[in-house]
């Protein structure tokens, strides 16, 4: 073994895995995607299928809300009005088709596409900056509209 | 319609009350960064519950947000969204 490769097994990553571990359970998976699918097609066709908890019962917004509208728009082509109502909603939009697909795709190339998820998710950790990006972005909105 | 609306909001806070109890579970069992995605997608934190119901011992609170969810939404359709301060944005 060479001495590089020997540094590098010695050197623990840098991020623990979150979401590729979660990725892993396929059946969870597929269910969740499912549920958000026919929640989105419903909600496009006007129909309210889920409340937000915190926003019907606070009138305050959690950090997802909005993001229904703003995927809705953006899958009408309006990009601009779709981050203008949630930053985050092409995040959300390419996570959902990426983790869709690779939940249906077969057992071996499932579990490469998991594998290639974990090895970026520990070395970047961008499930991790993602949370923590939201929950900045949630206290930002929130206090604009504080403000305003 | 008043009464309507009271029993409106009773029942939205009733079941905030439940997803924070779920919630809570979420983040003991799954950590914070899967606990994050609860509060985003509250979606999520239903579905979590109903799978792990019986690890986390949760089925009546599961039943009873399910419960408390359909008349709520039936309420939205009946009173109508205007009434409750517009279409709810999320």
């Amino acid at each position: 073994m060479s001495r590089s490769k020997r540094f590098r097994e010695k050197i623990k990553p840098p991020f623990r895995t979150v979401f590729a571990d979660w990725l892993r359970n396929r059946r969870v998976v597929l269910l969740v995607c499912g549920s958000v699918a026919i929640y989105l097609i419903l909600s496009l066709m006007g129909y309210r299928i889920w409340l937000c908890p915190i926003y019907s019962a606070t009138g305050i917004h959690c950090p997802g809300c909005g993001l229904t509208q703003a995927i809705r728009e953006i899958l009408h082509g309006h990009w601009y009005a779709g981050i203008q109502q949630h930053a985050f909603s092409p995040v959300f939009v390419a996570g959902f088709v990426i983790v869709t697909i690779i939940s249906l795709l077969p057992e071996n190339l499932n579990r490469k596409c998991v594998a290639c998820i974990m090895n970026i998710e520990q070395r970047s950790g961008f499930f991790f900056f993602l949370m923590v990006l939201l929950v900045l972005y949630w206290f930002v909105r929130l206090g604009c509209e504080l403000f305003n | 319609m008043g009464l309507t609306m009271g029993i409106y909001y009773l029942l939205s806070i009733a079941s905030l009350v439940v997803f924070i109890m779920v919630l809570i579970k979420l983040f003991k069992k799954e950590g914070v960064l899967l606990g994050i995605l609860g509060i985003i997608c509250g979606l999520y934190t239903f579905i979590w519950g109903w799978i792990n119901h019986k690890k986390q011992n949760i089925t009546n609170l599961m039943i009873i947000w399910s419960i408390l969810f359909a008349i709520m939404i039936i309420l939205q359709y009946t009173i109508g969204f205007k009434m409750l301060g517009g279409l709810p944005q999320f």
